[in-house]
């Protein structure tokens, strides 16, 4: 199978908590990029922090690799020392051209996805991503919209729209359910009911910034415990 | 392929930075001491300080093009003229921001009572407590704190914009004559005083790792915080010169020694009559912020020095718990609560410029040694114009001012040189055999000769 997405699982070293191999498991179809992020204060240069704890760092993240490695998912390590961590997430997914990012969280099992769309903005590379996702896996998916004045397709209009985007990428019918919402707080409605799934899919609706995330995926993914796929719009 | 370092400083947070590292003691202490020395022409001291460190500022941001890598000064110098040189400009840099760090502290103190009804002797004492505070929190570590640093920044200028606006309507012109009351010399020697005012830029090139852009914003940032700078210490002592009794500046200090509150002396006018509150409240502010970014910034002297051999490898040393270089912060913690405790305060404002206006100087001459080697790792993204002559005037402006500084700075000064050069003698020699691209002159010298070249 062509590996058409490029995820980026960052971790805060040292003693970072691994992935859960369910969610590695997950990755097969596609390739990741895992960045180890060595979080220093200001007091110490990044190039003393990395000269004395390098080969530590190192050992580490190619531990965190292993179950990428294990799950036949290629993968190639990072290792970044410094103090802006956001910034260098956002960075490297630039430079390593990953187009989803993977916020990590507490999952037992991944049978039931959760993607909350905002609009047809960047549709394509969400779907095709959780398309990728359900392939490697026996997961639902529940497609998710909360209706707001300013749309020009009706919810339902999106959600069918995104279920057929779905079902002409392989996916059975039947893995596949809507759900639309009246209008409220974005952020806190997905996560509320983010709450019962196991996974999110967020996408980003404005272009990728220099700040990591866009508004709402990174208000969900600081307040959810479940891990979340942040899918990029790399769009300038 | 990227060095994987984060490089995430623009051109304003660099400036911020620069200009955060500069304003505090010069600004806030300085002035009364410069006025005793040079009477209204205090001011032109401050230009004329600004005008002798712009060549090294210049030198410096193209070095920090060639080699954008932590260490600053040090570093330089010794990439340029070895380590011997390498260590009497590491350790009078480390020196210069120690003593100007611990003078900021002393400072920090006086403003800091203005506010809280304590005996004004207490002044050392606070300012010790405050050091000790300041070490445990850079051993303990800290968080990126730019975002603050531009916040303190920005608040300190808007005060002195509206300080000197206001102070327009106090003037009084009379105070301005005589202008020169001392005469040239006692001009040059306040420059000399107020030269470690500028001395901040130096922080520009110890986080030149961390600047995006380096080969734009290095320069850009030197140079556009030394000329905002200007103006506004130019500004702000002619108003703190117009607003008050020359007498209250020269003499309102302890044992009647020159004012460590000048700024907030004429306040008392300004502000609806809170002036004093507002100042002393930015005051203590930026000096607090000053200090602790000399802290931050003269610690890494002794880490870059380890990290080349010439000083204990346990001073590179980072902790596996703080994840901090503690022993390299705890030493310049010591260094500075010595400091406070031993040396008249006035003696430590005229060390820390002795000793930045030595390192400068060689700064001029590392970058003409860089350009005469030609050695072909040195491959500076900016020039710095008008050399060599730009140079040869920072380098005989600093001499000058060294030698107008007075018999105690200058025997500081010389006894920076000597024990740099025993220590590089006893520890660094054995350790090192770099010899800078002045080496490589010498090299190219020899391999002339008729004799060696086949």
């Amino acid at each position: 199978m062509s590996t058409t997405h490029r995820v980026l699982v960052p971790f805060e070293l040292p003693d970072a908590t691994p992935i859960p191999s369910t969610i590695v498991d997950t990755l097969t179809p596609m390739a990741a990029v895992v960045l180890g992020h060595y979080g220093l204060p200001e007091q110490t240069p990044p190039s003393v922090g990395r000269d004395q704890f390098e080969a530590d760092a190192q050992a580490e993240l190619d531990d965190l690799a292993q179950p990428f490695r294990d799950a036949d998912v290629p993968v190639e390590t990072r290792l970044v020392f410094g103090k802006a961590r956001e910034k260098t997430i956002d960075r490297v997914a630039v430079e390593e051209d990953c187009d989803v990012v993977l916020t990590p969280g507490e999952a037992d099992g991944v049978d039931r996805l959760f993607v909350p769309l905002r609009g047809t903005e960047n549709f394509d590379r969400i779907l095709s991503f959780v398309a990728d996702l359900l392939s490697g896996t026996d997961a639902t998916v529940t497609l998710f919209h909360i209706e707001d004045e300013s749309d020009r397709l009706s919810g339902e209009e999106l959600l069918a729209d995104a279920a057929d985007r779905l079902v002409e990428a392989g996916v059975d019918t039947d893995r596949i359910s809507r759900r639309l919402s009246a209008e409220g707080d974005v952020s806190g409605r997905i996560v509320d009911i983010g709450a019962e799934f196991d996974v999110l899919v967020l996408g980003e609706t404005e272009p990728s910034l220099p700040r990591l995330f866009g508004l709402v995926p990174a208000r969900v993914t600081a307040d959810t415990d479940d891990p979340a796929f942040v899918v990029r719009n790399p769009e300038e | 392929m990227s060095d994987d370092l984060e490089r995430d400083l623009g051109l304003y947070p660099t400036i911020t930075i620069s200009m955060g590292a500069m304003i505090g003691s010069g600004i806030f202490v300085l002035p009364a001491l410069g006025f005793t020395k040079a009477g209204p022409a205090v001011v032109l001291a401050y230009v004329l300080a600004g005008l002798v460190v712009l060549p090294a500022a210049l030198s410096k941001a193209e070095m920090a093009t060639a080699m954008p890598e932590s260490g600053g000064t040090y570093l330089y110098i010794d990439r340029a003229m070895g380590p011997l040189f390498g260590t009497i400009a590491g350790v009078g840099a480390w020196f210069s921001l120690v003593f100007k760090s611990s003078f900021a502290l002393v400072g920090l103190g006086a403003y800091l009572l203005l506010l809280v009804p304590l005996s004004s002797g207490l002044v050392k004492t606070v300012a010790l407590v405050l050091a000790a505070l300041i070490v445990v929190l850079n051993v303990v570590g800290t968080e990126q704190s730019g975002k603050a640093q531009s916040i303190i920044v920005t608040a300190v200028v808007v005060t002195l914009g509206a300080y000197v606006l206001n102070a327009g309507f106090v003037v009084e012109p009379t105070r301005f004559q005589p202008f020169a009351a001392k005469g040239s010399g006692g001009v040059v020697t306040a420059a000399a005083f107020v030269f470690v005012s500028y001395a901040g830029v130096t922080k520009i090139a110890s986080v030149a790792e961390e600047v995006e852009d380096p080969d734009r914003n290095l320069p850009l940032g030197m140079l556009g915080s030394m000329g905002i700078m200007m103006v506004i210490y130019a500004l702000v002592v002619v108003a703190v010169v117009g607003m008050n009794d020359p007498a209250v500046l020269s003499t309102s200090g302890p044992n009647g020694g020159p004012s460590l509150t000048p700024m907030a002396d004429g306040a008392g006018q300004l502000f609806g009559g809170v002036g004093v509150v507002v100042i002393s409240v930015v005051a203590v502010l930026a000096l607090t912020s000053m200090a602790n970014a000399g802290v931050l910034a003269s610690s890494r002297f002794p880490l870059a020095m380890s990290r080349d051999s010439l000083a204990p490898r346990r001073l590179a040393h980072v902790s596996e718990r703080f994840k901090t270089p503690r022993n390299a912060i705890l030493l310049t913690g010591a260094l500075l609560l010595v400091l406070i405790a031993r040396v008249p305060v006035v003696e430590l404002a005229k060390l820390a410029s002795a000793f930045q206006i030595l390192v400068f100087s060689f700064v001029n001459l590392a970058l003409v040694a860089f350009r005469v080697s030609g050695v072909e790792s040195y491959q500076p993204s900016f020039r710095a114009p008008g050399y060599p002559y730009v140079q040869v005037v920072g380098l005989v402006g600093g001499l000058a001012l060294l030698t107008q500084i007075g018999t105690l700075p200058l025997l500081g000064a010389g006894g920076i040189i000597v024990g740099g050069i025993a220590w590089y003698l006893l520890y660094g020699r054995a350790r090192t055999d770099r010899e800078g691209a002045v080496g490589a002159i010498l090299d190219r010298r020899r391999s002339d000769e008729p004799v060696t070249s086949d």
